[in-house]
C-alpha cells in the first residue's frame, strides 16, 4: 500500500499540510524517488570469521592469545589493513588483508560496518540459524518455524504486487529458493534466476505450453496446486525479466566500461543486478548469496603464511564484488538507487580450533554499502577480555533485524504499518543512522495514517480480565478483533463494526490465563491494522 | 485414526503404481502389471529379495578396466588416473544399477545418503573412497542404524568430509560432533535456552568431539577397523591423538558419564579396543535417547509417505513405528512395517484417497530413473558402448544437463543437511519445483529425443508399440500411456487435451488419420508420421503436472 502513486502522494501533501509537522514535508524525498530504490542482500552462507575479517587494534595481543597461529599479522608486508586512525581507539580496526575493496568503499564514505550483529538466542546450527534470519526470528522457541520469510512479509505489506510488472523480489546464486522469500501467499511476487541465461529466459519458458489439470481436494490436489502456481508466476514476468535484461545490456555496453573480475562467482550476480536495475526493474529485493564461509579446516594457509587462504580468498572475492558493483552503479547512473547489506548466519569462536580453521560462534560483523549510507563504524568491538569461548548474545550490540527495519524504513520507505506487517516493529524505536539524512525516506505520513487514523489506546496495560480498546476511526466498517497467544494461536475473537468517532469497544477475557498476548485489528478486507502486545495480569 | 496395521486386499493397479514409485527407482509396465495382482505381504517379499548389481564398480571407459579395484573378471586397475572422471563414473555406476535394481535397496541407500550427507569434492582424489561410502550405505540399507552409526564414524570419505579425520586431543575439532546429534541421530529439537537445544546442549557437541579424537584418514584403502563390513575400508586409530580422559554428558543425555580409561601402561591395540568401545558406548547412549528413533522415523516418513506430519500421524504412526525401530534399530522391521501399512495406501480413514498417493513432487532423482524406466530407455551398454554409457548419456546429460540443472547432482548436495527439499519446512518436497528447475524438469522429454546428445536413437513409436495394447486405437493410446505415466486417473476433459490438442494437432486430424498412420508403419516400417504425431504427445506427457508428482 506505500507504492503511492503520484497522484495520491500530491493529493496527500494537499490536504494534510496544516495537519501535520511541515519540516518533515519540506525535506520530503519524492515518491518517485524513492520508488526506484532498491535493496541488495548478500547472504555469506557458512558463518563468517568476523574476528579475522576485523580485527581490533586496541585488542590486539588478546586476539593473538584467542588466535595463536591463525592471526592477520599487525605488520610488514602482509598485515591487516588499517581501516581509519581518527576512530575512536575502542573502533580502530585492521581490515584483513584482503579486503581493499571495502578498504575503498570506506574511503569513499559509502560503508557503514556494524559490529556484533546477532539476535536473542543465537543458534549455532547452520540451519536453524539460516532459517531464524531469514524468517526474521529471536531464535526463542515462542517465534520459532514462522511459515514465511520476513522479506515476503515486507514485500506483500508495502507494494501491491498487482501494480508492478517486476517481480518484487529475485534471487541469485542459489537453485534453493530462499525462506526470505517464501511465502503462504497465492501469488508469488519473488523470482529465482539462479543458473538461468537470464537474456534467454522468456524464449524458454514461452516454450513450454502447458494448460493447468483440475485440481483435487488432496494431497495430490496440492501438489498440482504448488505446481501450477510456479508456473503463473513464472510466465506473468518471464518476458519483462528478458527485455529488461536486454535493455540493461544495451545500456551497459553504452555507458559503463567496469570489468567485473573474472572467476568470481557474487561478482557474476552483482553484475546481473546492476544490469536488471539499470534496464528499468523496479524489483524492491535482491538476494545473492556466496558460499563456502564454514571455515573449519585451513581458513589460512599456514602460521606463516596467514594471509592466504580459503578465508583471505573468499573475502577478496567478497571485497572485490562490493567494489566492483558500487563502481558499475556509478557508471550506470544507478548508484542513488541501491544499497547493499551483507550477512552471515553466525560468527565463529574467537577461539582457533588447531586445524588452521575455527568452529561455529555467535555475533559477527555486518556490511552495508551504498553511495547514501551514512558511512563509518556503528559500535565497538567486543571485549575480547569478556568473551568466554564463544562470542556471546550479551555481547550483542545490534540486532540483524534492527539494521534491517533501518534500511527498509529510511532507504526503502516502509510505513510503519508494513513494518508491523513484517513483524520488526520492536526495532522501530530502535533504528540506527545507516543513510544519509537528507536521503531518509520520511515515513511519518501515509495513506493508512490518513485513512485510519491509527489512534487506538486500551484502557490499561498490563490489562485484567476486561478492559477496553479505544480506536478512533474515519470511516464506517465491519472490522475484526483477536487475540493471539505467543505461539500464533487464535485465543479470541470477535467482529466488530467501526463507525467515524470515538468507538470504544469492550473485551472479556476472564478465560485466559496470565501471560502475553498480541493484539490484533483486522479492517473489512481482514488485513490488519493494528498490532500489539498486551499482558494479562 | 491412521494405522499401521497391514492392508491385506490384492493391491491392484493404483496401488501397486504408488508401492513402486515410492520404493523403486526401476517402473515399468511388466512390473506394474505383475504387483497388481500381489497382496501387499507379496509385494514387499518381492521387493526385499536380493538384487544382484550387473557391474560390482564402475569402468573407465578411456581403458576398459576397472576404476577401483583389481578384479578376476573386470581386470586390472589403471596406475594412474583422473580424479574427476573417476568421480563421474562412479556417479554413472551407481545412477545405472540404481535404475535396474528391481529391489528396495537402492531406494533405502538414497533415503539414508538424505541424511547422512557427504560431497565427493573432498578427498576426491583418493580411489574409492566415494565408491566404499556408497556401498557402505548399501550394506546396511536394510541393517542395524546402530552399526551403521560406528561404520560412518570411521569411514574415510566422512573422516574427511566433516573433519574428524584432524579432530585430536589437542586441538579438537567440532564439525563432526555436531552433526552428528543434529542431523545424523537423535536431532536437533526446539532450542529452549541458549546452547540447549532439547535434545542435547553445545556442551554435549564438546564432549563427544572429544570423544571422536584421534581417528584418521587411511589414505591408501588398506586399513579395516569396521569388523564384520563386508570388507568396506575405514579409517584408522592413533592412540595418541585420542583424548581418554572423562567425558561427561549432560542432564539430556541423563548426565551419562563415559569414564576416563588410565592408558598407561596398556599396549597399543588395548588402547585401540578402548577407542572403540568409546564408540560403541556414544551411539549406545544416543540410541537409548526416545528421541532417536523418532528423529529417524519422521525422516522415513518425509522420505516415503508425505512431508505432512500431523499430530494424528506423530501418534498413531511415528510413535508405534519408533517403537519398532528402538528393539534392534534394523532399518528392514520399519520399512516393512511402513510399506505394509494401510496408511501408506490412505486406506486407514474413511475418506480414502484424498492423501498420500499422488502427492509428493518427484526428486530430480526418481523423475529420471522412473521416466529411463518407464520408457525401458536403451541407455547406451557400459562395456559395449562404454563411452557413450558413461560420458555422454550420463555425465554429460542426465547429471549435467538435468540433475544439477534441476537442483539434485545426488551425492553432492549443498550443505551436510543435505538436500532442502528433503529437510526442510514447510514445502519440502514442494522445493523440487521451482523457478528455478522448471525448466530442465519440463525439458526432460526433449533431452531424451535428442540423440545427438545422449547418443541414443530412442523413438516413441518404439516404446508405444512395446507398452501399448492397441496402439493404432486413439482411445486406448491415451489412456493406457495415462496410466502408465500417471500416479491417478485424470478427467475426461484432460485425456481430450491429450489426444485432440496433442496428438491429433488441435483437431485438425481425426482418429481414423491416426489409425491410417499406424497401419502404414506397421507395414512399411517408416516411422515418421507416427513420430511426428507421438513425439509432442511424449513431450506434452513428460511435462505435464500429473507426472510431476508421485
Amino acid at each position: 500500500m506505500s507504492a503511492l502513486s503520484s497522484t495520491s502522494a500530491m493529493l496527500l501533501n494537499g490536504h494534510s499540510l496544516s495537519a501535520f509537522s511541515q519540516t518533515n514535508l519540506l525535506n520530503r524525498i519524492p515518491q518517485s524517488v524513492i520508488g526506484d530504490r532498491a535493496l541488495v542482500l548478500v547472504q555469506l552462507r557458512g558463518g563468517n570469521d568476523g574476528l579475522n575479517t576485523l580485527i581490533p587494534i586496541a585488542q590486539y595481543d588478546d586476539y593473538a592469545r584467542l588466535r595463536p597461529t591463525i592471526r592477520i599479522k599487525e605488520t610488514g608486508l602482509h598485515g591487516g589493513i588499517p581501516l581509519d586512525d581518527t576512530l575512536a581507539s575502542s573502533q580502530q580496526a585492521y581490515l584483513h588483508p584482503s579486503l581493499t575493496g571495502l578498504k575503498s568503499l570506506y574511503d569513499e564514505g559509502k560503508l557503514n560496518i556494524l559490529h556484533a550483529v546477532g539476535y536473542p538466542q543465537l543458534n549455532r546450527s547452520h540451519f536453524a540459524s539460516r532459517a531464524i534470519m531469514f524468517q526474521g526470528g529471536d531464535g526463542t522457541i515462542e517465534n520459532s518455524g514462522k511459515p514465511d520469510g520476513w522479506m515476503a512479509r515486507f514485500l506483500y505489506s508495502a507494494y501491491d504486487h498487482e501494480k508492478y510488472l517486476d517481480p518484487l523480489g529475485i534471487q541469485l546464486g542459489s537453485n534453493k529458493p530462499s525462506l526470505g522469500f517464501q511465502s503462504s501467499h497465492e501469488h508469488k511476487v519473488d523470482l529465482n534466476l539462479s543458473g538461468q541465461d537470464v537474456s534467454g529466459y522468456y524464449s524458454i519458458v514461452s516454450n513450454i505450453g502447458n494448460p493447468s489439470p483440475e485440481i483435487p481436494v488432496s494431497d495430490y490436489g496440492s501438489a498440482l496446486a504448488h505446481i501450477s502456481n510456479i508456473e503463473r508466476g513464472i510466465s506473468t514476468y518471464s518476458k519483462r525479466i528478458s527485455e529488461v535484461f536486454d535493455i540493461g545490456l544495451s545500456k551497459r555496453n553504452a555507458g559503463s566500461t567496469i570489468n567485473y573480475p573474472s572467476n568470481n562467482k557474487l561478482a557474476d550476480q552483482l553484475k546481473t543486478v546492476a544490469t536488471l536495475i539499470r534496464g528499468g526493474s523496479k524489483t524492491k529485493v535482491f538476494l545473492v548469496s556466496y558460499n563456502g564461509f564454514d571455515t573449519h579446516g585451513n581458513q589460512v594457509q599456514s602460521e606463516s603464511e596467514s594471509h592466504i587462504g580459503k578465508h583471505a580468498d573468499l573475502l577478496k572475492d567478497v571485497g572485490d564484488a562490493l567494489k566492483y558493483f558500487q563502481d558499475d552503479l556509478k557508471m550506470l547512473g544507478i548508484e542513488d538507487q541501491v544499497v547493499s547489506a551483507t550477512f552471515t548466519e553466525f560468527g565463529r569462536k574467537p577461539v582457533e580450533n588447531g586445524n588452521l580453521g575455527t568452529d561455529h560462534g555467535n555475533l559477527g560483523p555486518m556490511f552495508v554499502v551504498g553511495k547514501h549510507v551514512q558511512g563509518g563504524v556503528s559500535g565497538d568491538h567486543v571485549d575480547l577480555t569478556k568473551v568466554t569461548e564463544l562470542y556471546d548474545n550479551e555481547l550483542m550490540q545490534h540486532d540483524y533485524r534492527q539494521v534491517f527495519t533501518s534500511i527498509i524504513s529510511d532507504f526503502l520507505g516502509a510505513t510503519n504499518a508494513s513494518i508491523v506487517e513484517t513483524e520488526f516493529e520492536d526495532f522501530s524505536a530502535s533504528k540506527l543512522n545507516l543513510i544519509d539524512a537528507n536521503q531518509k525516506a520520511d515515513t511519518s505520513l501515509s495513506l493508512e495514517t490518513i485513512l485510519k487514523d491509527k489512534i487506538v489506546t486500551l484502557s490499561e496495560n498490563p490489562v485484567s480480565s476486561s478492559f477496553n480498546i479505544n480506536y478512533i476511526s474515519n470511516r464506517y466498517f465491519r472490522g475484526r478483533i483477536e487475540l493471539k497467544s505467543m505461539a500464533g494461536s487464535s485465543v479470541f475473537n470477535m467482529r466488530q463494526d467501526f463507525v467515524p468517532r470515538l468507538n470504544v469497544v469492550p473485551i472479556e477475557i476472564s478465560h485466559l490465563i496470565s501471560g502475553v498476548y498480541i493484539l490484533v485489528m483486522f479492517d473489512e478486507k481482514n488485513q490488519p491494522f493494528h498490532k500489539q502486545k498486551i499482558f494479562k495480569k | 485414526m491412521s494405522s499401521l496395521t497391514p492392508l491385506t486386499s490384492v493391491l491392484g493397479k493404483t496401488r501397486a503404481k504408488h508401492l513402486l514409485k515410492r520404493a523403486t527407482y526401476c517402473v515399468t509396465k511388466s512390473r506394474l502389471e505383475e504387483f497388481s495382482a500381489y497382496t501387499v505381504d507379496q509385494a514387499v517379499a518381492k521387493l526385499l529379495e536380493p538384487n544382484v548389481k550387473k557391474l560390482s564398480q564402475p569402468i573407465n571407459y578411456e581403458t576398459g578396466n576397472p576404476w577401483i579395484e583389481n578384479d578376476p573378471i573386470l581386470g586390472v586397475v589403471d596406475p594412474s588416473f583422473s580424479t574427476q572422471k573417476l568421480i563421474e563414473g562412479t556417479y554413472a555406476w551407481w545412477l545405472d544399477e540404481a535404475k535396474n535394481d528391481k529391489s528396495l535397496r537402492s531406494r533405502m541407500t538414497y533415503f539414508l545418503f538424505s541424511f547422512l550427507s557427504i560431497d565427493t569434492v573432498s578427498l576426491r582424489g583418493k580411489r574409492g573412497f566415494f565408491y566404499d561410502y556408497l556401498r557402505l550405505l548399501e550394506m546396511y540399507a536394510l541393517g542395524s542404524f546402530k552399526d551403521l552409526m560406528f561404520q560412518v564414524s570411521i569411514n574415510n570419505l566422512m573422516l574427511s568430509y566433516l573433519d574428524n579425520g584432524f579432530n585430536t586431543a589437542v586441538n579438537p575439532n567440532e564439525n563432526y560432533a555436531r552433526e552428528v546429534l543434529e542431523l545424523f541421530t537423535i536431532g536437533k529439537g526446539p532450542s529452549t535456552g541458549v546452547g540447549d537445544y532439547t535434545h542435547y546442549t553445545e556442551e554435549d557437541i564438546v564432549q563427544a568431539a572429544r570423544l571422536l579424537t584421534g581417528w584418521r584418514i587411511g589414505k591408501d584403502r588398506v586399513t579395516n577397523h569396521g569388523g564384520d563390513n563386508g570388507g568396506i575400508p575405514t579409517g584408522y586409530p592413533l592412540v595418541n591423538r585420542h583424548d581418554f580422559g572423562e567425558k561427561v554428558f549432560s542432564e539430556r543425555f541423563g548426565n551419562r558419564v563415559i569414564s576416563a580409561y588410565d592408558s598407561s601402561n596398556k599396549t597399543e591395540s588395548q588402547k585401540i579396543e578402548r577407542m572403540k568401545t568409546e564408540l560403541v558406548e556414544f551411539f549406545d547412549m544416543i540410541f537409548d535417547q526416545e528421541a532417536t528413533a523418532k528423529y529417524v522415523c519422521r525422516r522415513m516418513y518425509r522420505y516415503f509417505v508425505s512431508a505432512n506430519i500431523t499430530k494424528e500421524v506423530e501418534n498413531d504412526i511415528i510413535a508405534p513405528l519408533s517403537d519398532t525401530f528402538r528393539i534392534n534399530y534394523s532399518f528392514e522391521e520399519i520399512i516393512i512395517q511402513l510399506l505394509k501399512s494401510e496408511h501408506f495406501y490412505d486406506e486407514d480413514d474413511h475418506v480414502r484417497g484424498d492423501e498420500i498417493i499422488g502427492g509428493m513432487i518427484k526428486s530430480p532423482l526418481e523423475l529420471m530413473l522412473q521416466t529411463l524406466t518407464i520408457t525401458n530407455y536403451p541407455v547406451p551398454d557400459a562395456i559395449e558402448e562404454s563411452k557413450n554409457h558413461y560420458l555422454f548419456f550420463y555425465r554429460r546429460e542426465m547429471v549435467r544437463d538435468f540433475l544439477e540443472l534441476s537442483g539434485q547432482k545426488p551425492f553432492d548436495p549443498p550443505s551436510v543437511a543435505g538436500f532442502p527439499a528433503i529437510y526442510e519446512a514447510p514445502l519440502y518436497d514442494k522445493f523440487w519445483f521451482n523457478p528455478a528447475t522448471i525448466i530442465s524438469r519440463y525439458n526432460l522429454g526433449a533431452l531424451l529425443l535428442n540423440k545427438n546428445a545422449t547418443k541414443v536413437d530412442f523413438k516413441v513409436t518404439t516404446f508405444v508399440e512395446k507398452n501399448v495394447s492397441v496402439p493404432f486405437s486413439v482411445d486406448v493410446l491415451i489412456t493406457e500411456l495415462i496410466e502408465l505415466f500417471f500416479s491417478k486417473p485424470v478427467s475426461e476433459e484432460r485425456t481430450m487435451y491429450f489426444s485432440n490438442e496433442i496428438l491429433l494437432d488441435n483437431g485438425t486430424l481425426t482418429p481414423s488419420m491416426w489409425t491410417n498412420e499406424w497401419s502404414n508403419y506397421r507395414s512399411t516400417g517408416n516411422n515418421i508420421g507416427t513420430e511426428a504425431a507421438l513425439v509432442p504427445l511424449f513431450k506434452a506427457l513428460i511435462w505435464s503436472q500429473e507426472f510431476q508428482t508421485n
